[in-house]
């Protein structure tokens, strides 16, 4: 719960597209079917979904709220399996010395390594858990902005997809740009004054 | 409205010019803070900050400042040989409560951020009440933020900034110079 926790990291998003049509019931439908699969496939190394911010490891939402206050608040899970590069290393080396002994050969192709790296990393896959990462989600639709408790690169890039797939609307995220050009305290003079800025220097 | 993707790119210098000006106001015109939002009764830089200075050549140097005994006079020198700050800790009061975060100027997003403490949560159903009580302070966070950084665009866009550009690159150098002189 990297909301409640005590040191978080955050990035911010406007919420563009049609809102309007977005009922409580309409939202926990879209949100449920694209929940947290509850099924692990063990082939899968990439998995991402909702989950509800009470439970992450049971993704169902019926039972689950949703509202918190004014704002909708959910988690996006991330599964990733990843092979440690120096088990992947050690399985490589054994059944390299493995195969040479088997055929009588000095060394094997570049091809050969590749396919065996790959066959070897493929059998790892399947047989080590994913490692699950939950980001707080929190929408407040009144301001149209959304809070995501993380500001990994890949997991932006993965909420914002996700995003899209389940309602819809894109996420656009704040920066310099955006934070000037949605200002309602800039004047349309300020905002075209800024398109036009150029670095300075703070030094003679 | 730009494409994002481009607009990101061209315009993150303006968020590495709005820290720049945040440490200048920091320390040389501190009032201006209460003035740009009523709530804030310190704004202080914290014990972290990290530079880049890019070369034509792509070549990027990093310098990081960071730990309780860490002096700004390296970070100064820095800024005095074309960097930029990219990133930069802060520390804001309002009334008894705290705020810090690392703030970072390409896309304005925070890490490290710690609000005023909030109640524990002992039942289940003190989870919302703890929630939008965490929420107010976040929100609070972005609010300030928000305003420091129109006032910057406010000022960075119009017709006194080339006094307040001048006023930085004095301070620059005055900081430098105390700094060959010590």
């Amino acid at each position: 719960m990297a909301l409640l926790s005590s040191s978080t990291a955050l990035t911010r998003y406007r919420v563009e597209g049609n809102k309007e049509t977005l009922s409580l019931e309409t939202i926990r439908e879209k949100i449920n079917n694209n929940r947290f699969p509850e099924i692990e496939d063990p082939a899968s190394f990439f998995t991402s979904g909702w989950t509800p911010f009470e439970s992450h490891y049971l993704s169902d939402f019926s039972e689950k709220t949703i509202v918190f206050g004014n704002n909708f608040l959910f988690c996006l899970r991330i599964d990733k399996k990843t092979v440690p590069s120096r088990i992947l290393k050690k399985m490589v080396a054994i059944e390299t010395q493995k195969r040479l002994k088997e055929s009588g050969k000095e060394f094997l192709s570049k091809n050969e390594k590749k396919a065996l790296k790959e066959d070897i990393e493929a059998s790892l896959l399947l047989r080590i858990p994913a490692t699950p990462n939950i980001y707080d989600f929190l929408w407040n639709m009144e301001a149209e902005e959304v809070y995501f408790f993380s500001s990994q690169k890949a997991a932006c890039e993965e909420v914002e997809t996700l995003f899209l797939k389940t309602f819809g609307i894109h996420l656009i995220r704040i920066f310099p740009y955006t934070a000037a050009m949605f200002s309602n305290e800039l004047s349309d003079m300020e905002k075209d004054r800024f398109t036009t800025l150029s670095p300075v220097r703070f030094s003679e | 409205m730009l494409d994002i993707a481009v607009a990101y790119n061209r315009y993150s210098f303006v968020g590495q010019e709005f820290l720049t000006w945040l440490w200048f106001i920091s320390e040389n015109q501190d009032d201006i803070f209460q003035k740009i939002h009523e709530e804030i009764s310190d704004l202080r830089l914290g014990n972290r900050m990290v530079l880049q200075n890019r070369y034509g050549d792509d070549r990027i140097e990093t310098l990081t400042i960071k730990g309780d005994t860490a002096g700004l006079e390296e970070a100064m020198v820095a800024l005095q040989k074309g960097a930029v700050v990219t990133e930069m800790q802060i520390i804001f009061t309002s009334g008894e409560h705290e705020w810090s975060l690392a703030l970072k100027g390409e896309h304005l997003g925070f890490s490290g951020l710690k609000t005023p403490q909030t109640a524990s949560i002992k039942e289940i159903e003190e989870t919302e009440g703890a929630v939008i009580e965490k929420f107010f302070l976040i929100n609070k966070t972005y609010e300030i933020i928000d305003k420091l950084f129109i006032y910057f665009i406010k000022t960075r866009t119009g017709e006194t900034w080339n006094n307040t550009l001048q006023l930085m690159k004095e301070w620059v150098k005055k900081s430098t110079t105390d700094k060959k002189n010590a």
